[in-house]
């Protein structure tokens, strides 16, 4: 085919692609790497584009910041530091007594509710973390102890959180799970080089951190004993 | 995170933020989306990132984000959209970076004709069928075809010399 015969036949692809299977499209690109240049060369110009068009736009950050505070009001953490200063200043207020123990009263039952407040958000944003981490041997216990004797964290040291920043999946992935004596299967070679900003502490579970992971929705992390497949 | 603190990085970071997923997503709204979404992450992070890592943390997030998006449509809407093949899940991760669309841009601005550049805009960017860039341009279908089919010529041009360059 001449050039100017993938040209046209682009062109056609582009403006009716109701007229080919989707399977047609892909075998006509994978069949031809003239063609499937071609084609990159286009939607890489259309990105030029597209560059430049953005480099122009103007953002209303300000609507656009209100909106999101809005959406995600109940999300944000209280200053509670600001506001302890002002609750010993009220007792300064009343001259009578009782005024001064209903104020008293007062703050104490709006201190508890901020921190009632504080703590619920504080456990809603973090998961309870696992007492007994699963893949971590517990044999030497004697079957006497107290429960609170086999909490994990109180007898392993806890590490700096290690921060992957910008890294793929093919070299993060294995430094975890060598820590948990795992093993890491990839079933998708494409997954391999995606990249992730992840900060990993080392008392988390493994669970825990393949939960965390598979937020990220690029991915699909499953663990089967002992190893960790990436679909 | 405080809404004062995430206000700031709301700020500082949602301009560059958008533009790059502008240039791959080209939709303005989808862009936002996409944005929106990795702030959210953000925000819902137990461990936040440290000062430095944010930006990093941001735009990683919006690649990946597009990626997803991307990667979720069918070949004919790649094709009609013309979004890049390198981000689709099958090739090699390979971002085109920023100097590599500005020197193209400098081509086409210097190269392509005013009027063939107005046309890849209507036709290819605001996604106007034939007829109605014939009409906004007031020029024939016919010559609406001569100046696209003109300009992938020249810009396969281009990239045979800059490869070769290489």
């Amino acid at each position: 085919m001449e050039q100017q015969d993938k040209i046209h036949l682009l062109l056609s692809l582009q403006e009716h692609p109701e007229n080919y299977t989707d399977e047609q499209i892909t075998a006509l690109l994978a069949d031809d790497p003239e063609l499937a240049e071609l084609a990159e060369q286009l939607a890489l110009t259309k990105r030029a584009f597209a560059k430049r068009e953005a480099e122009h736009e103007q953002i209303p950050l300000d609507d656009l910041w209100e909106q999101f505070a809005e959406e995600h009001a109940d999300e944000f953490d209280t200053p509670s530091l600001a506001q302890q200063p002002r609750a010993t200043r009220i007792p300064l207020f009343g001259s009578q007594t009782r005024k001064i123990a209903a104020a008293f009263i007062g703050v104490i039952l709006s201190a508890g509710i901020a921190f009632a407040a504080i703590y619920v958000a504080r456990n809603a944003s973090r998961p309870t973390p696992q007492t007994v981490p699963s893949e971590k041997p517990l044999p030497t216990k004697p079957a006497t102890a107290h429960p609170t004797d086999t909490i994990g964290s109180d007898t392993t040291v806890t590490t700096q959180p290690i921060v992957f920043d910008n890294v793929t999946l093919e070299k993060m992935l294995p430094e975890i799970a060598a820590y948990y004596q795992a093993e890491v299967v990839f079933t998708n070679d494409d997954a391999r080089q995606l990249r992730f900003y992840f900060v990993w502490r080392h008392e988390e579970t493994l669970e825990h951190v393949l939960n965390r992971l598979n937020r990220f929705e690029s991915i699909n992390l499953e663990l089967r004993d002992k190893k960790i497949m990436v679909k | 995170m405080t809404k004062e603190k995430f206000e700031e990085i709301y700020r500082r970071h949602y301009p560059a933020m958008y533009r790059l997923a502008r240039t791959i997503l080209y939709d303005a709204d989808d862009s936002k989306d996409v944005v929106s979404e990795v702030f959210t992450r953000l925000l819902r992070e137990n461990i936040a990132p440290q000062e430095d890592k944010i930006e990093g943390y941001l735009m990683t997030g919006v690649r990946n984000k597009c990626r997803d998006v991307l990667s979720h449509k069918d070949a004919r809407e790649r094709v009609q959209k013309l979004y890049l093949a390198e981000m689709m899940p099958k090739q090699v991760v390979f971002i085109p970076d920023d100097d590599r669309l500005e020197r193209l841009m400098q081509f086409v601005e210097t190269r392509l004709s005013p009027l063939s550049q107005q046309i890849f805009r209507l036709r290819f960017l605001e996604e106007m069928t034939y007829d109605e860039v014939s009409q906004a341009v007031g020029v024939s279908k016919v010559t609406i075809y001569n100046h696209l089919s003109q300009s992938l010529r020249q810009i396969n041009e281009y990239f045979s010399k800059e490869t070769a360059k290489r």
